[in-house]
């Protein structure tokens, strides 16, 4: 009896370990709003969100500890004036967002910061947020704001004049957050 | 301190509760058999959890979600299978384990074990993610927070140790397993919804043939979310069965119920009851801390902190300006001018310790926009993400910092240039 306690109880326990070295590497990120994929101005975004994360360097960001979720925005650019390459990150943008619940309510605001994960760039930050259902506004200003320049003249200038001045607005619906992690 | 002691409560109080009933269960049931096959599943269960903490801690193979998937399927079934049976093997204390017994107690054993599954490692790894500002292991901030962490899981043992005792003695043992089903169905039915969470926020990684609609599935989303919106309300369901269990307890040991020959034996059974009622008084007073724990501790520890009264200045043509003996006591102010448009503009000030500069800013910063600063214990605190800032680099640019505001220092003033006021308006549209 005391060796097939034993035993089991090696077994179940090693099956942590074993289990887990079977499972693919990485991280699950969740779709945030019924809306998907959104074209915004020349971009195409979509935004997820996952368990917070440790990012460096970091009083650049907000910690781990105490956040509830991170978001990322993810975008690529489409056709454009701006030379940015097709299919690639658009950086030195300020992306603001402004969480509000179903009555309207705003929640939180607050800024996105450019970062790297294993999946690329992309804009996000840790955030505190109860469950609840949620929508979200991104507000995006353009690169001009961080000191982006463009060429404009005639022989090396791209397609522009300049960049946007009132900022891109776009909105994710009927976000259901629900921590898992 | 006070975070870790309400997030540990939260976290453990319903699969410590669980776990308690069902060892006393198994105990009265089979006698020893039923404790050593149960308290297997509990040591299995901590030991699964340390392994899949340390797997959790040191790679990036463990995506919880897709462990809490399965994990919420086997609290499930296993909760059914305990139901069904205790309703079958589970009525008399016989004390010999019967194939039916083995049944009921490894269901109970598997459940307890995949409770314990579910909550620890999360536990476990609390002291790895402690934010200490780069003070280290030994520093205040990390033993302040072990502190938290530490004292609840005390408090849960011993609630647990007490809490058994009282399981053990209430007549009759259906009364326990009543309370166990009905607390156990509960948190499955909490389970039930969180089941559905891949699912409703459309995962890849589940490649589910249907994607969630609202029309369609609106009722499964609608559960998900109440368990979402309430999820403490199934925690204190639990209490409340815990409460009566007590109450129960206590209501069988105020008078002496049992035959006595004499004097003596029945001064001894007035000793037992006695005894009993002070075990239940002790636990119910363990649930009273609980309570006050995950609600006054908890609202007063995630409390949104009010910003102190902006403070008074002159405006003298395009100039603003700030007496420098109303901010040398290394205290944080704040300053606050409505532009042309309507906007409030916030600004801070602290004089820096041990200095003769200021740390001067916007009340924001890039990162958690206008929520502002606040002074605890002579600290500057972001008020939206609780980071301490260090006082000497207010002033820099980035990150967490307040956003930079330019200032002079003239004929005992601080001195700010209305333009750069006009600049920050941005921050606080």
């Amino acid at each position: 009896m005391k060796k097939f306690i034993a035993l089991l109880l090696a077994v179940m326990t090693l099956s942590v370990p074993v289990t887990a070295m079977a499972e693919e590497a990485g991280f699950d990120e969740y779709e945030l709003g019924v809306e998907g994929e959104q074209e915004v101005g020349f971009m195409t975004m979509s935004m997820v969100y996952f368990q917070p994360v440790d990012m460096a360097p970091s009083d650049l960001a907000a910690p781990k500890e105490g956040s509830d979720l991170h978001i990322e925005v993810d975008l690529t650019a489409n056709e454009n004036p701006y030379s940015f390459p097709v299919d690639g990150w658009v950086p030195y943008l300020s992306i603001d967002y402004v969480i509000k619940d179903t009555e309207g309510k705003e929640v939180l605001s607050g800024s996105m910061m450019p970062m790297a994960a294993s999946d690329g760039p992309h804009y996000g930050n840790n955030i505190a947020l109860p469950e609840g259902e949620y929508s979200i506004t991104l507000s995006i200003k353009s690169p001009a704001e961080n000191g982006y320049l463009l060429h404009v003249d005639p022989e090396t200038g791209v397609e522009a004049d300049e960049f946007w001045t009132e900022p891109l607005e776009a909105t994710w619906t009927g976000w259901k957050f629900v921590k898992e992690w | 301190m006070l975070k870790y002691l309400w997030m540990v409560t939260q976290d453990l109080f319903v699969t410590v509760t669980l776990a308690t009933w069902l060892h006393a269960i198994l105990g009265r049931l089979y006698g020893k058999k039923g404790r050593v096959i149960h308290g297997t599943g509990l040591v299995t269960g901590v030991l699964s959890s340390l392994a899949l903490a340390i797997v959790k801690g040191t790679s990036n193979r463990i995506i919880s979600s897709h462990w809490n998937h399965y994990i919420y399927a086997f609290i499930i079934c296993l909760t059914l299978a305990v139901i069904i049976l205790s309703l079958i093997f589970g009525r008399k204390e016989e004390g010999t384990l019967t194939k039916g017994g083995i049944l009921l107690c490894i269901a109970a054993a598997g459940l307890s074990a995949v409770l314990i599954f579910y909550q620890l490692p999360g536990v476990m790894l609390y002291p790895f993610s402690f934010n200490t500002m780069g003070n280290g292991y030994l520093s205040s901030y990390y033993m302040v927070r072990l502190a938290g962490l530490v004292l609840a899981l005390i408090l849960l043992f011993v609630y647990s140790c007490i809490l058994y005792q009282c399981a053990c003695h209430i007549r009759p043992l259906s009364h326990v397993t009543r309370l166990t089903c009905i607390s156990a169905a509960v948190y499955a039915l909490y389970c039930f919804g969180r089941y559905f969470v891949p699912w409703v926020n459309r995962a890849k990684w589940l490649n589910w043939p249907v994607k969630y609609n609202e029309d369609s599935f609106g009722w499964i989303g609608s559960w998900m979310m109440f368990t979402a919106n309430y999820a403490m309300l199934f925690i204190w369901v639990i209490v409340a069965l815990a409460a009566l269990s007590l109450i129960i307890c206590f209501a069988q040991n105020i008078k002496v119920t049992e035959p006595y020959e004499n004097p003596a034996q029945k001064r001894k059974l007035r000793a037992k009851n006695r005894h009993y009622r002070r075990l239940s008084c002790t636990a119910a007073g363990a649930l009273v801390i609980f309570t006050l724990v995950l609600t006054l501790v908890k609202s007063y520890d995630t409390r949104v902190v009010e910003l102190s009264a902006p403070e008074s200045f002159t405006v003298e043509e395009d100039r603003i300006l700030v007496p420098m003996e109303a901010v040398n006591d290394f205290h944080l102010h704040r300053f606050e001018y409505q532009t042309e448009n309507g906007v409030n503009v916030r600004w801070i000030v602290v004089r820096k310790p041990n200095s003769a500069s200021y740390g001067v800013g916007l009340d924001a910063c890039e990162v958690c926009g206008n929520a502002g600063y606040y002074e605890r214990n002579g600290q500057v605190v972001c008020r939206r993400c609780d980071v301490v800032m260090n006082i000497n680099t207010i002033g820099f640019k980035g990150g967490c910092n307040p956003i930079p505001l330019k200032y002079e220092v003239d004929g005992g003033n601080l001195v700010f240039a209305m333009e750069d006021i006009m600049a920050g308006e941005r921050e606080f549209k």
